[in-house]
């Protein structure tokens, strides 16, 4: 890869020309030779049992090898739980179990076949019969709902101080629900396997953002040693969360692959992806917000009714949208609870879909936070300073730490907020209102541990290095995040640096996720660099030769007993609002951010516009809608799931403060690829209800709402 | 593999005498219909002739018309100098439809024939009248907010979602077509389309392999000024919740004549006569639009989902009208 000299390494992305000329190879682009291509074929019905699956026709199609039916499935191992965090399986239920239906699109068969034409024809011809029994795949239709007590270890049913004596004595009050629909992670990549085996050992190239996770996953299924499972995943085009658990699809393409003696090939249908991979959760949050005269909060308390899927009942590990984990520690009230209700439904297992819960808790809770202002007269902005919290409120520890007010001051003075008249629809250009609105952003700061090799070979005086650690590269700018690492720590030019991601048998590092990729590679690569450093200096620099290094970073969940690790920000919004119609437009957004150093400022850039075109998503678009009298998604495509349009999307002015958080490793920086989206969709209704008056408490924003 | 015969024609007759023959057989044009519905299960043609190389792809404007041939581009239409200037509303809607690579490939007489964004017809398993015949409307207790409220009926409330056909509906447009048996005819393009009434899946007047040869747009001088205003939820690349085509004369503060059509809450291309009616003599104010907008939407049968498009569609009806009455003549 050449760079060109006169470009810093701060503006470089090692890896932009392999993708944007398709020399980088994604996981359908991998046709080992004999190949065969594998369709899954799903339920239409929501709930019930298959009582007939008729595969003869498919089975005498042209082409066709092999049909995988519960019938024939045979014996898989027991699949990996979660409660380790050494690997999730796709649903609680392992795939083709039996023939009970819990959702529609369940897979309930695999034909593989020489062509995927051929595969695809013979999967139209199979035919189920159904015994239907009830079901429910909205919020709305179901009266049966439990308490759970944790999801991923935090508590969900918890309380400090004294809410209910604060709240009845509150002398201002703000009792407010806000709603959010289903949303649904779909990467631009469809979910993909190519699955071969060679003896004993399984080689899987997988759209995956955890090669360690499928390793652990497909090892228990086929009752492999580890070792001999290798999972490649150099280049995923996308995943918010959807690729962290290992597919059904994944275990069956695995599975057909040895039973044919052949590798397979699955590439999920766009329908496929939207129907099985999960997604973030339907939420219902009322927040009751008490506070003094002047807007001091002296309680929050956030009462969330959610759902989980019925396949999931028993799990000690199910997922559901964690809403109040957010509201607890972000503002300093004294008193505080949360309670969390889900219901089943026949939909498909939750899923961590970009900022879990902090997407949705911050929906509710800014929102609510700008009803206080208005509720008493203060600015917007006014009232979150009003109500910092100096230290996590929750967990009763400092901030390893946090300058959010210099977030809030400086996206301030970019957007221009001094000149914010106060009250609602009163700007206007031409025909449209004009209205302003602000939100806070947080994400916590996650490290889940890594290992990195770093080899540096030395060849008549010219030095080269190769950095490897088996985290993907997911699009959030990984290569160039960790070239810039390396390059900086050995005193080398970047185009020198080499890195090496997503494979099992690369050096292990946690999944591309919960924002934490950076936090837990960078330090570790750092580490084996400044190894090297110190092995050059008893280097005579004249023989050539190789020296490598490792180092390693170790987990830490958000709080070690001495701090609380988490990021900040602060989005300024303007919309421009057509009031007769509804329409609402996103013109300008000031976003500054406050995650610890920044490595890469190219890749870090293009994560927080991003995620902050990920929000306006949220806030205006996303709906994936269920119908409730068959049990199916209604718009599982990209048709009709509406996401963001470049017509979408005006100037994004993105900023960072930049300081180190030198508590949670040596570099000092926090992850990045979440906060974004964190409080833009808050932002975006406080704006609306600055331009229109209208208050509008429900996800997306749509015209009916808006129209005046 | 599903058989699928595929076959290019330079001839007019000989296309249409082999789709004619062979009751599965359908044209193809820009295919950004049929491939599409064939992809997802719902149309299986066993012949396709494609029209391409027909020769049927010029536009020409002549004193007191244009014509346009059946297979000229969206795009060609819609950037055409006669259409922007003789009547501006066709190339707004044009290019108020799709994506720029959409409009690139798509024909003017594949747009006349395109099929419904209903999800319950495009999903190829639900109960759906219009896909097959007598298995009921899943959209009229389902998800029903992208649906029609006017011109709907008990067996189907699909929308039919051509932007170009809603102005289209409000300029005076034949549509000429050869038939099966090798004569032409020729259609006023307000007779093209059919209700749903009890039988939605016959959606025109056409017999199997009539083709579409082309239309005439005869210039009618209110449309000059005229204009497209389309509501969705997002800016680009989606449907409308709502549209207008409006075209206005206004002389001394009075409206001289009129033209409107309203679209993405009507079951075909939908010229609302009752409001041109409203206005025609009378003043040039919100108050009248909003007379008018009420009498278009006087029948509107709304369900659960989409009983908001009634408003909607009103709103954008006056707010279409505002705009183009506070427009400068040019």
């Amino acid at each position: 890869m050449t760079v060109t000299e006169n470009r810093k390494p701060a503006q470089i992305r090692v890896d932009g020309r392999a993708k944007v000329t398709g020399q980088a190879r994604y996981t359908a682009d991998h046709h080992p030779s004999g190949l065969v291509h594998g369709v899954l074929v799903g339920a239409t019905v929501p709930s019930g049992r298959v009582t007939a699956l008729d595969t003869t026709a498919a089975e005498e199609a042209p082409g066709v090898l092999l049909v995988l039916t519960p019938a024939n499935r045979g014996p898989l191992g027991q699949l990996p739980d979660g409660t380790r965090y050494d690997g999730w399986p796709p649903e609680q239920r392992p795939p083709l179990a039996d023939d009970q239906i819990h959702r529609w699109g369940q897979y309930i068969a695999l034909v593989t076949a020489e062509t995927l034409e051929q595969a695809q024809y013979a999967a139209s011809l199979i035919r189920a019969r159904y015994r239907h029994a009830p079901f429910a795949t909205a919020l709305d239709d179901v009266t049966d709902t439990y308490l759970p007590e944790q999801v991923m270890g935090e508590p969900l049913q918890l309380g400090r101080g004294e809410p209910e004596q604060a709240w009845d004595s509150a002398p201002v009050r703000v009792d407010v629900t806000y709603t959010s629909p289903n949303n649904h992670p779909s990467a631009l990549e469809p979910h993909a396997t190519v699955a071969e085996w060679d003896g004993g050992t399984l080689l899987v190239h997988d759209s995956t953002q955890w090669v360690r996770g499928d390793q652990a996953v497909l090892s228990a299924a086929f009752g492999l040693d580890p070792a001999d499972v290798r999972v490649r995943a150099p280049y995923v085009g996308g995943m918010f969360g959807s690729k962290i658990a290992t597919g059904t699809h994944t275990i069956l393409a695995a599975l057909a692959a040895r039973r044919l003696g052949r590798p397979v090939k699955i590439v999920l249908t766009r329908k496929q992806v939207m129907t099985n991979v999960g997604h973030r959760t339907e939420t219902v949050q009322r927040m009751r917000l008490g506070a003094d005269r002047d807007g001091t909060l002296t309680v929050l308390r956030h009462d969330t009714r959610t759902h989980a899927a019925v396949s999931e009942a028993g799990n000690p590990t199910e997922f559901h949208e964690p809403t109040s984990t957010m509201s607890r520690l972000l503002y300093a009230a004294p008193s505080y609870s949360a309670t969390h209700e889900v219901a089943r439904l026949n939909v498909m297992a939750p899923a961590w879909m970009r900022a879990p819960g902090e997407a949705t808790c911050q929906w509710a809770l800014e929102s609510a936070l700008d009803e206080l202002a208005y509720q008493v007269g203060a600015d917007p902005l006014e009232i979150r300073r009003r109500n910092h919290a100096d230290r996590d409120p929750h967990h009763d520890l400092p901030w390893s730490s946090k300058h959010l007010l210099a977030c809030y001051e400086r996206g301030a003075r970019r957007f221009g907020w001094d000149r914010r008249p106060a009250a609602p629809r009163s700007m206007r250009d031409g025909t449209e209102l004009v209205g302003w609105g602000m939100a806070t952003a947080t994400y916590p700061g996650w490290r889940f541990g890594a290992t990195a090799r770093v080899r540096l070979t030395v060849s008549g005086g010219d030095m080269r290095a190769t950095v490897s650690t088996s985290g993907s590269e997911v699009g959030n700018g990984a290569y160039t995040m960790l070239a810039v690492t390396a390059a900086e720590t050995l005193g080398l030019p970047v185009e020198r640096v080499t890195v090496e991601l997503g494979d099992t048998g690369l050096p292990p590092s946690s999944q591309t996720g919960g924002s934490s990729l950076t936090v837990s590679t960078a330090p570790a690569v750092r580490d084996a660099c400044l190894d090297i450093r110190a092995q050059l200096e008893k280097w005579d620099g004249r023989t050539d030769g190789t020296l490598t290094a490792e180092g390693s970073t170790t987990p830490l969940y958000l709080r070690d007993g001495e701090f609380a690790y988490q990021s900040f920000g602060a989005h300024f919004v303007e919309v421009r609002v057509r009031p007769e119609i509804g329409r609402v437009r996103v013109s300008r957004v000031v976003s500054v951010f406050d995650v610890g150093r920044v490595l890469s400022p190219a890749t870090a850039r293009s994560q927080f516009i991003g995620a902050i075109v990920f929000g306006i998503g949220q806030a205006l678009l996303e709906n994936l809608v269920y119908d409730r009298e068959h049990g199916q998604p209604v718009n599982a495509d990209l048709g009709g799931y509406l996401v963001p349009v470049n017509a979408d999307v005006p100037e994004i002015d993105v900023d960072w403060i930049g300081e180190p958080d030198l508590a949670l490793n040596p570099l000092g920086c926090r992850g990045l690829g979440e906060i974004g989206i964190t409080g833009l969709a808050p932002a975006i209704g406080n704006a609306v209800f600055h331009a229109t008056g209208v208050r509008v408490r429900s996800l997306p924003i749509s015209p009916a709402e808006v129209m005046s | 593999m599903r058989p699928l015969t595929y076959e290019r024609s330079t001839v007019i007759a000989e296309a249409v005498q082999r789709v004619a023959q062979r009751p599965g057989a359908a044209f193809l044009a820009g295919g950004t219909t049929v491939v599409d519905l064939m992809k997802l299960g719902v149309v299986s043609p066993d012949l396709l002739v494609d029209v391409r190389d027909l020769p049927l792809g010029d536009i020409v404007a002549e004193p007191g018309r244009i014509r346009i041939g059946a297979t000229v581009s969206n795009t060609d239409v819609a950037t055409h100098p006669a259409v922007t200037e003789r009547c501006p509303v066709l190339g707004q809607a044009l290019l108020a439809g799709a994506s720029p690579q959409l409009r690139n490939m798509a024909t003017i007489a594949g747009n006349l024939l395109q099929r419904t964004r209903c999800s319950y017809f495009r999903d190829g398993h639900s109960p759906c009248n219009k896909r097959e015949p007598g298995t009921g409307c899943s959209a009229l207790t389902g998800v029903n907010r992208d649906h029609a409220v006017l011109g709907v009926s008990d067996d189907c409330i699909a929308v039919f979602p051509s932007d170009a056909c809603t102005a289209l509906a409000m300029l005076d447009v034949t549509v000429h077509t050869i038939r099966p048996d090798g004569t032409a005819r020729v259609l006023d393009f307000t007779d093209l389309h059919r209700l749903p009434g009890d039988t939605p899946h016959v959606e025109t007047v056409l017999d199997h392999g009539e083709l579409i040869t082309g239309l005439v747009v005869a210039d009618l001088p209110v449309a000059r000024r005229s204009a497209y205003l389309k509501v969705r939820d997002r800016t680009s690349y989606e449907f409308a919740l709502a549209s207008a085509a409006v075209a206005l004369d206004i002389d001394g503060g009075l409206v001289t004549e009129a033209r409107i059509a309203v679209g993405g809450i009507t079951t075909r291309p939908w010229r609302s006569r009752a409001a041109e009616d409203v206005l025609i003599g009378g003043p040039a104010t919100p108050e009248r639009f909003a007379t008018a907008a009420s009498a278009a939407l006087a029948g509107a049968r709304p369900r659960a989902g989409n009983a908001f498009k009634v408003r909607l569609a009103e709103q954008t009806l006056i707010t279409a009208l505002t705009d183009l009455s506070e427009e400068p003549r040019s």
